[in-house]
Parts: C-alpha cells; sequence; structure tokens
C-alpha cells in the first residue's frame, strides 16, 4: 500500500522528484551525519515556528496554476493534511521499528529523517487532491486517520508543520524563500548532491557553472519577494500547462536544481549577458580576422597577376614543375584567368568538339560528325522534349536538383535567376549524352552545371563538365550499379587515409559504423557545392581541377579536420545529422544569429575557405603523393 | 520596322545606395521607402524606345554581395554591355567604393562596355558630400557617363538609362550580342563563340 501510494504521488508530483526520491533513500545513510550537525528536524521545527508561513509555501506548490484564493485554501489543506498525515504516521511506526532503510525510508533516526520528510510532503499531496478542498488545519486531522493507516512511517518530529499550514492565506501569499529553502530546498540539494553539506545546500549546487555567492547561513533567509520565483520555479515542475511564471522564473539555472535568491539571480543573468556580449565580440572580431586574412590573400593573387599572365597562360602546365607557381595556383586563380585556366586543366581527353571546327568525334557505336558536341546533345534534347520522349522524371529531378544549387545567389531561381535557362539546357543536354552510355541522371550534376556556368559559357562549359566527371573517382560516383566496386574502393581508401589522418575520428566513426559512404558521395558528388561556401569550393575546384582525384580526399579529410570537435557524438544518429549539416544545435545558434539558412549546409558550423585551407594546407608535410599512389593501386589495380 | 536591341546592364555599387531601389523606379516605377537589401542576384527586364524608334531591351543584373562573391564577377561581367555604378551622394564612402568598382570594370569587363556613375539620392542634396562637380570631374576623366539620380522621386533614373542606350553602339546586329533572354521558354538568340576571355595587363591592385 505505502509503495503505492508513494508511486502515485511520485507520479503526480513530477517527474523531477523521482530521482531525488531514490538518491535520498540510497545515501541516506552517508548524509545523516550532516543533517544532524545544521539541520535536524528539530532546527527545522524551530524554523517553522519563527516562519510560520512556510506552511503556506507547500500550498502555493501545491495549488497549481490556479490563482484565486479559494483555490489555494483547498490546496492549503490538501498539503496541510498530508504532512499531518504522513508525519503522524511515521511518528507512530517509528517507536516500534528500527530496520535499515529500505526504498520508502523504513527507519531512520529522528533527526535524520528530517530530508525524508520534506520530500515526502511534496510528493504527498496526492491522496487528498479532491476530498479536502476546503478543509484547514483541524479538519485534516480527522480526514489524515485513513491515510495513517495505509502511509509508511515518517517522522514524529514533523506534526508542526500542519499548523503552521493551515495559516491564512494572505500569509501563504507573503511566503517567503527563507523557511522554504531551509526545508525543501536543502532536501533537494542534499538529495542531488549527497555530499553537500546543510550550509552548501543553499548555494548553486556543486559544479553548477554559475559562481556562488558568499555561502549563506543555515538559518533561514530573511523573508523577501524572491519567493515568487522560487514558487514558479517549483510549480512549473507540477503544473502541466504553461504559465506566467516563465517570466520571472530564473533562466540561469536548470529547474530541477534548487532556486536562488533574486539578487543572486540577477547577478547571475548579469554576469551571463555579459558573457553572452564578449562571445559575440569574439565571434565578430574572429570573423573580421578571417575577412582581413581573405581580402590579403585576395589581393596578393590580383597582385602575382603578372606572374599569372608571363607565366602561367602561356601554358600552363608549367605549374607541375615549378613549386612555386604551382603554390600561386593553390592560392586560388584569379577569377578573371578562371575559365580559361579550367578548361586547360581538365583537358578534353574525350575530344569533344567545341564547334570552333569541325571534328570526329569517336562515340561507341560509330563515327559521327559533330559540329558541337553541346549544341547536337541540346538539339537532341531540345526534340526529345518537344516529342515528349525525355523520361519525365529524368526531368522533374533535373528541376528538383536546379531548385537546390546554390539558392543563396539566386541566380539559378526558375523564375527570376538569369542562369536557370542556361542550367536546364546543359543538364538535359548532359542527360542526352549520357543516355549513350545508357547512364542515368544524377542528383548533384546541376552544382556542378552550375559552379561551371558560372565561370564559363555553356559550350565551354559543357566540354569542362563532361570531361570533369569522366575522371575516374567522378565517374565512379556518377556511374551506374557497375561502378559499385570502385566506389568502395574508393570509401576503403579514404578510410585508410582517414585512420592514418585522424585516428580518434576514425574510431568514433568505426564505433558507430559510420562508414565514408554516410558522407563522402554527400561532400563528392557536388563537389562540395553542397556543403561548403560557395567562395571556398571556388578555390576547392581549382586545386581539384589541377591536382586530380587525390585532392578530392584531402578536400574531405580536411572538411572533417575543420569539424572535427563536433565529431566526438557518441551517438550514431547525432553524428549522421550533423554530417548531413542538421545539427539543431547549430541550427538554432544559426536561426539566432540571423544567419542565412539557404546557403552552404556546414555554414552552420561556422566552416568558413579560410579555415578549410588552413587545415588543408597543414595536412601538406603528412600528404604523401606515393600513399595515394599505394592506396589505389591497391585497391584499384585496374586502373 | 523599328530595330530592336538587347543589352545586359550590371548595377554595382556599395551597398545601401540604392541600387535596387534605382532598378525598381525604372522597370516597375516604384518606391519602396523600407527595401530589403538584396540577397544574390535579382534580374529583371526593361525596355527603352528611343526616338528613332530603336527599342533597346535591358537585362538589369541587380547584385548583391559581390564582396562576399568574388568568384561571381566573371558571370557579372561576362557579355556585359553596359554597367551602372551607384554612389550615394550623402556618403563620401561610397564614391571611393564605386571608383574600385569602375576600376575592376575596366581590368575585368569587355573593354567596349558603356559605364554610368550614378550619385543616388538626390532628394537628400541636404546631407550631401559628394559634391557635383567633384564626381562629374572623375566621371569625365574616366570617359563615364555620369548623373545624379533620386530613386526615391524618380529623377533623372530614366535619363539616364536612356543615355545609356543611346550610347550603346546600335549598329551591329542584335545577334552579336552577347546578351539574351533568359526567361524559360524564349527562343535562344546564337551565342558569340569568339569571345574568349580578354587579357589585360593589369599590375595594379584593385583597391
Amino acid at each position: 500500500m505505502a509503495d503505492d501510494e508513494h508511486e502515485v504521488v511520485e507520479r503526480q508530483v513530477g517527474k523531477g522528484f523521482e530521482a531525488r526520491f531514490d538518491l535520498d533513500d540510497a545515501f541516506s545513510d552517508g548524509e545523516d551525519a550532516d543533517y544532524n550537525l545544521e539541520f535536524s528536524s528539530a532546527a527545522i521545527k524551530k524554523h517553522l515556528a519563527e516562519n510560520p508561513s512556510w506552511a503556506g509555501h507547500n500550498d502555493r506548490e501545491d495549488d497549481g496554476e490556479t490563482e484565486n484564493s479559494s483555490a489555494r485554501d483547498h490546496d492549503t489543506s490538501m498539503s496541510t493534511f498530508c504532512l499531518d498525515g504522513s508525519s503522524n504516521s511515521y511518528s507512530e511506526s517509528r517507536s516500534s521499528s528500527s530496520s535499515p532503510p529500505p526504498p520508502t525510508a523504513e527507519e531512520q533516526p529522528d533527526e535524520q529523517e528530517v530530508p525524508q520528510d520534506f520530500s515526502d510532503i511534496t510528493l504527498s499531496e496526492e491522496p487528498s487532491t479532491n476530498g479536502h478542498s476546503t478543509s484547514h488545519g483541524d479538519t485534516q486531522e480527522g480526514d489524515a486517520s485513513p491515510l495513517r493507516d495505509t502511509s509508511p512511517p515518517w517522522d514524529t518530529s514533523y506534526p508542526a508543520v500542519h499548523i503552521d499550514a493551515s495559516r491564512s492565506p494572505p500569509s501563504r501569499v507573503m511566503m517567503s524563500a527563507g523557511a522554504e529553502r531551509n526545508g525543501k530546498d536543502h532536501q533537494e540539494d542534499e538529495a542531488a548532491n549527497p555530499v553537500s553539506n546543510a550550509s552548501s545546500s543553499y548555494l548553486p549546487a556543486p559544479g553548477h557553472d554559475i559562481p556562488p555567492l558568499p555561502s549563506s547561513p543555515s538559518s533561514p533567509l530573511p523573508q523577501t519577494l524572491t519567493t515568487p520565483t522560487i514558487i514558479s520555479q517549483r510549480r512549473q515542475t507540477y503544473s502541466a500547462g504553461p504559465s506566467a511564471f516563465q517570466r520571472v522564473m530564473s533562466q540561469t539555472r536548470p529547474h530541477f536544481l534548487p532556486p536562488k535568491n533574486r539578487q543572486e539571480d540577477q547577478k547571475h543573468m548579469a554576469d551571463w549577458q555579459a558573457m553572452m556580449k564578449q562571445s559575440r565580440a569574439a565571434e565578430e572580431k574572429r570573423r573580421k580576422a578571417l575577412q582581413e586574412r581573405r581580402l590579403a590573400r585576395e589581393l596578393k593573387v590580383e597582385q602575382f597577376m603578372y606572374k599569372w599572365e608571363k607565366e602561367i597562360l602561356p601554358d600552363w602546365r608549367v605549374v607541375h614543375k615549378n613549386p612555386n607557381l604551382r603554390r600561386l595556383w593553390w592560392n586560388g586563380i584569379p577569377t578573371k584567368l578562371r575559365a580559361s585556366m579550367w578548361q586547360q586543366a581538365v583537358g578534353n581527353a574525350l575530344a569533344l568538339s567545341n564547334g570552333r571546327h569541325m571534328h570526329i568525334f569517336l562515340s561507341a557505336v560509330a563515327f559521327i560528325v559533330f559540329q558541337d558536341n553541346y549544341r547536337s546533345c541540346l538539339s537532341r534534347a531540345t526534340r526529345a522534349l518537344s516529342s515528349g520522349s525525355f523520361p519525365a522524371e529524368t526531368l522533374q529531378a533535373v528541376e528538383q536538383d536546379i531548385l537546390s544549387t546554390l539558392p543563396a545567389l539566386h541566380i539559378f531561381h526558375p523564375e527570376t535567376g538569369p542562369l536557370y535557362q542556361d542550367l536546364r539546357d546543359m543538364l538535359c543536354a548532359w542527360v542526352v549524352s549520357r543516355a549513350d552510355e545508357g547512364l542515368g541522371y544524377v542528383h548533384g550534376t546541376a552544382k556542378i552545371a552550375g559552379m561551371i556556368l558560372l565561370n564559363m559559357k555553356p559550350q565551354q562549359g559543357f566540354i569542362v563538365m563532361r570531361n570533369l566527371l569522366e575522371r575516374h573517382c567522378m565517374r565512379s560516383l556518377y556511374g551506374s550499379v557497375a561502378a559499385k566496386d570502385d566506389v568502395e574502393a574508393y570509401y576503403r581508401i579514404f578510410d585508410t587515409l582517414l585512420a592514418d589522418c585522424m585516428p580518434k575520428i576514425y574510431f568514433n566513426f568505426k564505433q558507430h559504423q559510420i562508414s565514408p559512404g554516410a558522407y563522402l558521395p554527400d561532400w563528392l558528388i557536388p563537389l562540395f557545392l553542397d556543403h561548403l561556401p560557395f567562395e571556398a569550393c571556388a578555390r576547392l575546384w581549382d586545386v581539384l581541377l589541377l591536382e586530380g582525384d587525390s585532392f578530392l580526399f584531402r578536400a574531405a579529410l580536411a572538411v572533417l579536420a575543420v569539424l572535427e570537435p563536433r565529431l566526438f557524438f557518441p551517438d550514431r544518429q547525432e553524428l549522421l545529422d550533423l554530417l548531413r549539416g542538421e545539427n539543431k544545435a547549430a541550427l538554432e545558434v544559426a536561426k539566432r544569429e540571423g544567419r542565412l539558412l539557404d546557403s552552404a549546409k556546414y555554414d552552420i558550423y561556422g566552416v568558413d575557405e579560410e579555415t578549410l585551407w588552413e587545415r588543408i594546407d597543414s595536412m601538406e608535410d603528412w600528404w604523401k603523393e606515393s600513399t595515394w599512389r599505394r592506396l589505389t593501386q591497391r585497391e584499384l589495380p585496374d586502373l | 520596322m523599328s530595330k530592336q536591341f538587347q543589352f545586359k546592364l550590371v548595377l554595382l555599387g556599395e551597398s545601401a545606395v540604392g541600387k535596387s531601389s534605382l532598378v525598381l523606379r525604372f522597370v516597375k516605377d516604384q518606391f519602396d521607402d523600407y527595401r530589403e537589401s538584396t540577397i544574390g542576384a535579382a534580374f529583371l527586364t526593361q525596355t527603352v524606345t528611343l526616338e528613332d524608334q530603336t527599342t533597346v531591351k535591358f537585362e538589369i543584373w541587380d547584385t548583391a554581395g559581390q564582396e562576399r562573391y568574388k568568384s561571381l564577377a566573371p558571370m557579372y561581367y561576362r557579355n556585359a554591355n553596359c554597367a551602372v555604378v551607384v554612389y550615394d551622394i550623402t556618403q563620401a564612402a561610397s564614391l571611393e567604393k564605386a571608383k574600385t568598382w569602375i576600376r575592376e570594370l575596366q581590368r575585368q569587363a569587355d573593354p567596349s562596355i558603356v559605364i554610368a556613375l550614378c550619385g543616388n539620392k538626390l532628394d537628400l542634396s541636404a546631407r550631401r558630400q559628394v559634391t557635383e562637380e567633384e564626381a562629374s570631374k572623375y566621371a569625365d576623366e574616366e570617359g563615364l557617363l555620369w548623373s545624379e539620380t533620386s530613386a526615391k522621386t524618380g529623377e533623372g533614373v530614366n535619363a539616364i538609362f536612356n543615355a545609356i542606350a543611346k550610347k550603346l553602339p546600335l549598329t551591329a546586329p542584335p545577334s552579336a550580342r552577347g546578351a539574351r533572354v533568359a526567361a524559360p521558354g524564349t527562343t535562344r538568340q546564337s551565342v558569340d563563340l569568339n569571345k574568349q576571355p580578354t587579357v589585360q595587363g593589369s599590375e595594379a591592385c584593385n583597391c
């Protein structure tokens, strides 16, 4: 019976108390000594006598959302009744038994019972709920009797409480934190932090990050108006719905910890605000520093323009021989030269005609004379579109992909984007060109095409795109199921590199069964455009087109390195969310700071160009081209 | 039979000088006191009819975030026939920024590009920081069109676009222009295949 009641009580009272209840019992032995010193039941009784409004406190706690006095009365009666009943019954059983304390707190020396009592007080509001709505002090004695039989034995020293509880509502309303804190809060503290002693229990719980005020004495605090805060806080735990307390509720402390007085709360609030201000300032400073670095680098790129024009432009392959020029290339191609440099670096292994002269193109079937590969593909696509033979689902996939292509730039927007039509044309032409090989559309192609279109015209761009996607790693990722083995091989290569470069991340990923397949294709298929800021991508592309597939992996490792502090979640789903760029906390922060959410997915983690390149550069010594060759030879012997 | 030409016009200038407002006034004859700043690019078209019944259709690329997206520059400048660089007459610094854009255009864009320098917010001339003399002198030196406008009152807005239309080379056949309609479903015009990014010697830094 007793146990049953407790269960009910606990449920009614709220989750916050369940833990306390157990803890209280579990630690009761250890605690007792401390309690005895400063917080005996006798002492409490004294305090209660001094602060009669204590009981009113309880009432406030119990009365849930109701604000009118009659409701309060009714609640009062309930709590008084409960207190009374439990304490009385306890007194009886106390005398008879002295067994070790079971979960329901059978047995403890008087003085040590106090904490128990208090927790029980809060818990025991349940049995009386409706029956005693109007009753006060004395009447409850009678009502309590049935309870007395059933309720577990509790401290004899307690009965004084109910007298206090029956005081008039006004006094209860004025009730202050003081007495209550001595009682309940103390208990909560003790329960939650069994090691703390009585005096420290007034302070914020140990380990709490808010600096404690000078320690308060164990005697009751002066009655102040801090109560509303406290009461509201506690009522929060009891009542189901939202309430006006949130306005006065402490925001600097979790609700399950004991409340603090107003001055303390205000101080902490001020501290918190100051800290937030500082952190914003620091963030601002960091952004400025990055911005400066970026501007300085861009300036440098501009300043070396003459070098580009004199030494690289005539024959770009010189960068493979001259480390200085290669370094220059790694710093980013000047935007003006980007189109031609990309075109040259990607080359035209497919020997696709760009329309400048007639060209014989070897297709899988026969020799076909193309005037211009792009135009011929496009005209075939246009014909297919107008005749309705262009697969509808492919067209839908293309449109879908375009919608998510650099949306922040608004350049490819179907209605207002100036390059929308070009992009759509190019993708349709690409679909046609791939149909020859029996391959379909791949989600993510629109990003590649979009990036290329930003830098060059469709004719040129189409050839760059086709050749770029013909590189082995890209081809595998864009390939059909036939390329699955190759893709797996690339994942293994990446895993090996990851294990060597960032063993801790590797280990955590392994533990939670996150293979490169869970994130790598998302990054590589759109060549990072989905996840990284646009400018960072442009520079990544510069190097990517020069260095080939190995740089894909270096860049991917660098992305992980930038995310590293966030990658130690011990939870698979959380890790996957994070890698998808959907970490809830980070999204919240980004929203709060009003950052745009339609740009790159990893913007919310503050992954920016400079940090990323810092990582890539810091891998310079670690990276061995020979390792890469060895790995590819091992995993892809046919290459 | 009247001739029709189509040109790509890019709009540049520091943020909050009124680029979008200027275009809005020109295209829709509207003004919005509390316009939000443009994100990314906006794209509008407007046709101007000259005295000789020639119609000039402007494809207006209203840019934003140029500072943030340096890599977009090639796209903005590619095939741009004309540029309107806007500054705010109440902000001396915005003219300096405008000069930067002009240097950038001269370096990166087609050499035949027509550039107009436009001092906006003429309605706030009481708070003027940039004198007419200063700006017009600079425009003369650089060979730019120059005028002051108020997107709010509409003063001078149509005039500057008309001036640009007149200055554009209207002799070449429209098909030779790189600019074309981007609205979905429109027929494509043939595209200039001979145009390679022009390489000019320029060691000067752009700031």
